[in-house]
């Protein structure tokens, strides 16, 4: 009995880290192809909605809504910088984990209840061709 | 039945046993498929950020570099001079994304192509499960290869040529060594709040060695005076702030320039000629924003008795001081320990270069200049030198050596048996923003108007229009284009077509690409003609002068002003990624 519900245990908490580092995973993607895309399209007069849009397209197909990209989406130069050519952009997200948690309360150690993680990416600007 | 009793006893405690190594043994197997599982996805999804930190680094450093490849300045001065700098940014984007690496893990010319450069990132992670195995961390990495190609390879910015920010006017000396805006300080010291002595400083001036080739006249026997070595001198004063204009040096200032046969006060040596500019005369004044001559007689001195050296193959030095004109200025010192930073260059003489040339002023004729005429110059069509203005020439060909890095006393001018720049950093653009050829540090038409113009010009003038050398595109397999806009192209104008020294047709002459007029009174800075060669293109092209052959109208104001692939920012192309985890850290 002691060893069946260990394994149980064991099996689910896999079965949510995986899903937890897969999400983490779509995020940095996401985050990734955001930064890349703002820094060759900066200047045009709506980069920055252009560029949630593109990042919406690219996370089509995964767990992240068109909402989730719009609202939890930040695009800013690091350290109180201006966005310029030549300067840092760094592509933010933010997101509640506990949206992808599924065995909080069963397997010990996940957290359960609001989880916000941020994933980012910071690139280059160079300015659209 | 007690013998049975004790066998069942026995055997009860035997399969307990086996129990115990069961269970031992898949605990076992399940935190080695459990260490498989977390740590080794843990490990991808550190891979994943590496990655990114490895594009981005490379990326950034990549664009960085492109960046700086402009004025037609090859990807090997570049890279020479700018090197270290990419590398810090490929240091600090990886720090960005989280990640701190070295800046030599950033390497150049990779792949032995001088346009890629290739970017490493690690760093080493924990693991979870596989500690129970004697792995408690893993190096992870992640690298990027990126192919990059100039910013701009025609790009010309005003701003760059003797003004701050532009890469071309380094200081000779002093705390501000290569800085881009020319010297404001003196080079007494080398730092800028004077607390440093500069240990190379000499009060008498800076000493520059350079060689003429024993077969210097053969080498330029298609010049007019073959025997002949003109120097110039630019004088960076012209930054608009701190220097001479804004802040009039004090009656003590004085440029010395002199040219020796010798070591410069060397027993032996000959002092040919010197030139002093001193506080107020017109030649100090002149000295300002412009390459100048020293002194017509100092040319004159100085050709004649290089002329009387007779085979050539001598080393002359040229020695420079400047006293005061500079921020930290001791007004009326004339101590000649403060020195304002300046460019030299030195080559075959060269001639006026040529404004826009008017033709027929008086109207005439509705045919178009003969472009295979003998030109101003007097240049032949078969010449090489056929339709450029000699200054242009004079400049490309040896105003910059791209073999020699760096300002010191002493730098060697002579390479590849020409009289080339003095240094790396020595080279005067030829064109300014608009693609005028600049001569004497003025363009083809007034300093605040660096377009060519023509102004008030009679029914139907011919208008020769030099605009001068374009560079290829460096980035092989691209087009270069260039742009012409004309500006109020009116009243009647009736023709204009571009030409290019080095693109000729199969007899020989000048290809004719047509342009296209603007209407009347019809001012626009909208492209009005465009020209692509090279690359996919019809024509091959590795650079050359262009002109322009217009038929104007009556009383017609118009401008002309041409840019090289104008408009593009810095390209650079991640093409390569490869990651891996693994304990020795190669990837």
């Amino acid at each position: 009995m002691f060893v069946s519900v260990f394994l149980l245990i064991m099996l689910f908490g896999i079965i949510q880290y995986g899903i937890i580092i897969s999400s983490l995973n779509t995020l940095q993607q996401v985050t990734r192809e955001g930064a890349r895309y703002y820094t060759v399209h900066f200047n045009d007069s709506n980069d920055v909605s252009e560029t949630t849009s593109y990042m919406q397209t690219v996370a089509q197909g995964s767990f992240l809504t068109n909402n989730d990209i719009i609202n939890d989406v930040t695009i800013t130069a690091p350290g109180n910088g201006t966005l310029q050519i030549a300067s840092p952009v760094q592509v933010m997200m933010s997101y509640d984990m506990s949206k992808r948690t599924y065995f909080g309360g069963f397997v010990p150690g996940v957290k359960t209840g609001t989880n916000i993680v941020k994933r980012s990416t910071t690139m280059m600007i160079e300015g659209s061709n | 039945m007690i013998f049975s009793i004790k066998m069942r006893g026995a055997r009860s405690r035997t399969q307990r046993g086996f129990l115990v190594i069961l269970l031992v043994a898949a605990m076992v197997t399940i935190m080695f498929l459990a260490s498989y599982a977390i740590d080794r996805s843990f490990l991808n999804y550190r891979r994943v950020q590496a990655q990114q930190a490895a594009d981005a680094a490379a990326l950034a450093a990549g664009w960085w570099l492109s960046s700086q490849m402009v004025n037609g300045a090859s990807a090997t001065t570049i890279l020479a001079l700018d090197s270290a700098s990419a590398q810090q940014v490929a240091v600090t984007y990886a720090g960005y994304n989280g990640y701190v690496i070295s800046p030599a893990a950033t390497t150049f010319t990779y792949d032995a192509n001088i346009f890629k450069l290739h970017v490493q990132v690690s760093r080493t992670e924990p693991t979870f499960f596989a500690s129970f195995f004697g792995q408690s961390a893993a190096l992870v990495g992640a690298s990027a290869t990126v192919d990059f190609q100039p910013t701009s390879p025609l790009a010309w910015d005003p701003s760059w040529y003797g003004r701050v920010g532009g890469p071309l006017l380094l200081s000779a000396d002093g705390p501000q060594e290569g800085y881009n805006g020319g010297d404001l300080l003196d080079s007494v010291d080398t730092t800028e709040d004077g607390t440093v002595p500069n240990n190379s400083y000499n009060k008498l001036g800076e000493v520059y060695e350079f060689t003429v080739p024993a077969n210097y006249a053969a080498m330029n026997s298609n010049q007019k005076n073959p025997n002949n070595i003109l120097f110039e001198i630019y004088d960076p004063g012209i930054l608009g702030i701190n220097d001479e204009l804004d802040h009039p040096a004090s009656p003590g200032e004085t440029w010395d320039f002199s040219l020796w046969k010798g070591f410069p006060r060397s027993p032996g040596s000959i002092e040919i000629t010197h030139q002093d500019y001193m506080y107020g005369e017109f030649a100090d004044i002149a000295t300002q924003n412009m390459w100048v001559t020293p002194d017509a007689t100092w040319d004159y001195n100085a050709k004649t008795d290089l002329q009387s050296a007779g085979s050539g193959g001598v080393n002359y030095y040229i020695e420079v001081s400047s006293d005061s004109s500079s921020e930290n200025d001791v007004p009326g010192s004339g101590t000649g320990h403060f020195k304002n930073g300046y460019q030299l260059r030195a080559g075959p003489e060269h001639s006026e270069l040529m404004s826009t040339t008017v033709t027929n002023a008086s109207g005439g004729t509705s045919t178009l200049v003969n472009p295979n005429a003998l030109d101003i110059t007097g240049f032949p069509l078969l010449s090489p030198y056929y339709g450029q203005p000699n200054d242009v020439i004079w400049e490309n060909e040896y105003g910059y050596d791209p073999g020699f890095s760096g300002i010191n006393s002493s730098g060697l001018i002579g390479t590849g048996g020409y009289i080339s720049g003095m240094s790396a950093t020595t080279k005067s653009k030829n064109l300014d923003s608009n693609g005028n050829a600049i001569h004497n540090g003025v363009t083809m038409s007034m300093v605040e108007d660096p377009s060519v113009t023509c102004v008030g010009l009679a029914a139907e003038n011919y208008v020769t229009i030099y605009f001068g050398y374009a560079p290829p595109n460096q980035q092989s397999g691209q087009a270069t284009t260039i742009t012409f806009r004309g500006w109020d192209q009116d009243t009647g104008a009736e023709s204009i077509y571009y030409t290019c020294s080095t693109i000729l047709n199969g007899s020989g002459k000048p290809v004719q690409f047509p342009g296209q007029i603007g209407g009347n009174s019809e001012w626009s800075n909208d492209a009005s003609n465009t020209v692509s060669v090279g690359s996919g293109t019809i024509y091959p092209y590795t650079g050359g002068n262009w002109t322009a052959w217009y038929v104007t109208g009556p009383d017609d104001n118009t401008t002309w002003t041409w840019t090289g692939n104008s408009g593009s920012h810095a390209r650079v192309w991640l093409i390569s990624t490869n990651n891996a985890t693994n304990s020795s850290g190669i990837w």
